[in-house]
């Protein structure tokens, strides 16, 4: 190709405005998403002025509230990749709870068990026992529909309710703890504890472990073969196939990457946050990180900001009740607002953009 | 004409979004005529007879029907007024009879009582007509051509006084052709008036009295049949502008075959080609899990364009994935340039230079969400020249795309433009562009052409002339049979996944490929 060639260089497609064409429906939707919330709030009679500004502060009035907000986001982002990996490649993993608990019953598996070792052994033996547990919960619905194309949702949504029994079994058989009042194990060993960072309320160091994930992950997706087979799978999944992409191997693969996450989430918060595996530890991620994954809309770089936003939300839950007396459950209403608005918002843009056209 | 037409569309105006479909067209056909409606693809045919049959509704604009002007909000409304349009796909219940997919939906029957008096009628019009057709055969077991027929017979049945056709040749021999443009005749000296939309020149002057020929939304002319010829016919729809020369090619296929470089009397029948492609005994299975091609032998040259002709369903999809690799084969063998890939995965015969150019372009050619520079690379990502470090080089491969982009003529504002915002034509060239960065050995094209302006069609058959230069074995799939015929050193006909028959380039007698693709041999001729 001589530089003589005297086509000019085709526009940059105006970079600001894809930029803007991102951007700005999250923005319209968040907004929209408070101005409805706010309104059912005020309906209900309470002063939604104040519930939504302690909704949006309460992460950053103190260093409390920080520490909390970053703890909650480590699930919410890895019960968020769980979702979105394997939807890259159009299977739907709603099994993140499931891998979640699995993860963290392998965690404490080897956090008890091997209490003994040192921390340089058995922080990260714990850790990686979390991750496979996961990968091997959600590899039970990877083989059968690899194998025998049994339907991936179904599947993992079932063995959610194993897991269930599972720690149950654990929690009040295995390694019980008869005085801590609710279904919960005995501490994991000192040395499986993830260190903290900073002055009282510390950190877990988890955080920054998912903070270079996020980055790993990211990278991952643009700029490995097997991460641009994931996209374009998720885009056309026949055109993919006839271009020489195992398919199905993928979608497997897929699944058993979102299982590790969701493993890893739940030997995060037994190594940082509980020290033990206790019933209930999986509240709400599972739901989280569905939305979170939908709002990402395939961006792994979108993906960890959002699960920010919500941790926020999420932790300005608590705040908003205890100053404007509002339930939590209003944030949620709030979440599936800015959800809603978001894919509505789908419409209008392709709307625009073809009358721009 | 001083008595009042049939048919009198004035000034229609439609317009979808920005885009102006119609741009204040009119057109009048007279009874007892064939009209033909003539132009390029999204000249605004078919959007004006979609009016009329009340699938769309004008923005402005009038109809009259025998003088009375009529509102059409409904196809309803249209065949309550006379007019019956026939699709190029069809709605018809394949498990039912003829006689019952002619009645549903009228108001006499529902399926299973049907009643004998419709069926009577049925077999009358379909006699007098010359519409050959089994009124109680299920309409599964009924090739395209017959399914058509009872298309027609559907709309005659509800009394149809104007008959619009939608390109009603596509899928037809040539055999089928003939038969269905003297059933025309016939409705036309009965007092109907049919309105045939086309974009075949040929066609239009051999069955049409009149013909309208529009381009870009607007009408441009309206001609008697006996004041005009071929050349002129094309220098009409292609635009003055154009000049002459280009005029000439627009008139059938093989213009843009020699446009490409080659005609089809200079592609000598004798040439001999090294050795390329070999596929032994090739047995595949359709999506049922029926062995639908069986014994497949089949050996194509380097430099060599073999042409399958045949109907659509005749195991053409089952056969452009077998050569590909996208489709197993059940048993048998294929090698390429002397390597043996049948056991491998659909990787390797990439890898191997096996590029695959399929039917459907939009399912299995393109990531719709994905920028042309992601589409470029597909299936060659984990090719060494792609990679730096394991990982995918973007940035090399932008500035591919951005040579590909001018090499290939794709209409795009830059490689990052998303391929499902790019028209038909521009997603065929970047399918192409993608086949050619493989470097085939052996490239495997289905309809390459179909859907596309005479522009993107030409600029097709170059890239398929130029591949074959440097030695790259080609097939070529299509139900064009004038295409077919046009750009290949040998034509096969396929016939329910079989070879019915093969000849020279140059030697071909396009109604002998007619008889042999519908399964009649040599002894059947009349």
């Amino acid at each position: 190709m001589s530089a003589s060639t005297a086509v000019p260089a085709p526009p940059r497609a105006g970079l600001a405005a894809t930029v803007a064409w991102t951007v700005v429906p999250y923005a319209l939707s968040v907004v929209l998403a408070f101005l409805i919330g706010g309104l059912i709030i005020q309906l209900m009679g309470y002063d939604a002025v104040e519930a939504l500004r302690s909704v949006l502060t309460g992460s950053f009035e103190s260093r409390m509230g920080m520490v909390e907000t970053l703890h909650k986001w480590v699930p919410i982002v890895l019960c968020a990749y769980a979702f979105a990996i394997p939807l890259a490649t159009g299977k739907f993993n709603i099994g993140a709870e499931g891998q979640m608990l699995v993860g963290a019953t392998g965690g404490v598996a080897v956090g008890i068990t091997l209490s003994d070792l040192p921390a340089v052994v058995l922080l990260p033996a714990t850790l990686i026992a979390g991750v496979l547990a996961g990968a091997v919960w959600a590899g039970i619905a990877a083989v059968l529909l690899v194998r025998f194309r049994v339907n991936e949702i179904l599947s993992t949504v079932l063995l959610n309710f194993v897991s269930f029994k599972l720690i149950d079994w654990v929690a009040t058989t295995v390694w019980p703890d008869a005085g801590a009042g609710h279904p919960a194990t005995t501490p994991v060993g000192e040395g499986a504890r993830l260190p903290l960072i900073g002055e009282a309320p510390p950190m877990h160091s988890g955080v920054l472990l998912v903070v270079a994930l996020a980055v790993f992950v990211a990278v991952g997706m643009r700029f490995t073969p097997t991460g641009f087979e994931m996209r374009a799978v998720g885009d056309n999944l026949r055109a993919s196939m006839v271009n020489g992409v195992r398919t199905t191997k993928l979608a497997g693969a897929g699944l058993l990457l979102g299982g590790a996450a969701g493993g890893l989430a739940g030997a995060i918060d037994v190594a940082g946050v509980h020290g033990r595996m206790l019933e209930g530890m999986q509240s709400n991620f599972l739901l989280l990180g569905i939305i979170v994954g939908l709002m990402a809309r395939g961006s792994m770089i979108a993906l960890p900001v959002i699960a920010f936003g919500i941790a926020v939300l999420e932790f300005g839950a608590g705040t908003m009740q205890l100053m404007a007396q509002v339930p939590v459950e209003m944030v949620l209403v709030i979440e599936a607002l800015i959800l809603l608005l978001l894919l509505l918002s789908d419409v209008v843009r392709d709307r625009l953009r073809r009358a721009a056209a | 004409m001083s008595d009042i037409p049939r048919l009198h569309m004035h000034e229609v105006v439609k317009t979808f979004g920005p885009v102006r479909a119609l741009d204040a067209v009119s057109l009048e056909v007279g009874a007892r005529e064939v009209h033909g409606l003539l132009g390029g693809n999204g000249a605004g045919k078919t959007t004006l007879m979609n009016v009329l049959f009340g699938l769309y509704k004008a923005d402005s604009g009038s109809v009259r029907i025998d003088g009375d002007e009529v509102t059409i909000n409904s196809p309803k409304d249209a065949i309550a007024l006379g007019v019956g349009m026939v699709h190029q796909t069809f709605l018809q219940v394949e498990t039912y009879s003829v006689v019952e997919n002619v009645v549903l939906g009228t108001r006499e029957a529902g399926p299973g009582n049907a009643t004998a008096a419709a069926r009577e009628r049925i077999v009358e019009l379909s006699a007098r007509f010359g519409l050959e057709v089994d009124p109680d055969a299920t309409i599964e077991q009924l090739p395209v051509g017959v399914r058509q027929r009872v298309e027609i017979l559907k709309a005659l049945y509800r009394g149809a006084k104007i008959l619009i056709l939608d390109e009603p040749t596509t899928n037809l021999t040539p055999q089928e052709v003939d038969a269905l443009f003297s059933s025309l005749r016939t409705m036309v000296d009965e007092g109907m008036s049919v309105i045939l939309i086309t974009h075949k020149i040929r066609e239009t002057l051999a069955v049409c009295d009149r013909m309208t020929v529009m381009r870009d939304g607007a009408r441009v002319q309206t001609l008697e049949r006996s004041e005009t010829d071929q050349e002129h016919l094309a220098a009409i729809m292609v635009g003055e502008s154009h000049g002459s020369y280009e005029a000439a090619e627009v008139a059938d296929v093989a213009g843009a075959v020699e446009a490409a470089g080659a005609s089809a009397d200079e592609r000598s029948g004798g040439r001999r080609f090294e050795p390329g492609v070999v596929v032994k005994g090739a047995t595949v299975r359709n999506d049922h899990g029926v062995e639908l091609i069986r014994d497949f032998d089949l050996a194509v040259g380097a430099g060599e364009v073999v042409g399958f002709a045949g109907v659509a369903g005749n195991g053409q999809v089952e056969l452009a994935e077998a050569l590909t690799g996208v489709r197993p084969l059940a048993r048998g063998s294929l090698e390429v340039a002397g390597t043996e890939l049948t056991r491998s995965a659909t990787a390797a015969w990439l890898d191997s230079g096996v590029a695959y150019v399929p039917e459907d372009r939009h399912r299995d050619g393109i990531l719709p969400k994905l920028g042309i520079t992601e589409n470029l690379i597909l299936g060659s990502h984990r090719a060494a020249r792609n990679r730096t470090a394991g990982l995918i080089d973007w940035r090399g491969a932008r500035e591919r795309a951005e040579r590909a982009i001018e090499t290939f003529s794709i209409r795009a504002n830059s490689p990052a433009t998303r391929a499902g915002d790019l028209s038909g034509g521009n997603i065929q060239r970047v399918i192409l562009a993608r086949a050619f960065a493989h470097r085939p050995r052996f490239l495997v094209l289905h309809n390459p052409t179909r859907g596309l302006d005479i522009g993107s069609t030409r600029f097709v058959y170059e890239q398929i002339r130029a591949a074959t230069a440097d030695g790259c074995a080609v097939v070529v799939i299509s139900e064009d049979l004038d295409e077919v015929i046009a750009i290949s050193d040998r034509v096969i006909a396929l016939y329910q996944g079989g070879q019915a028959g093969e000849w020279r380039g140059g030697e071909v007698d396009p109604y002998e490929v007619g008889r042999r693709m519908t399964g009649l041999g040599k002894e059947d001729v009349a």
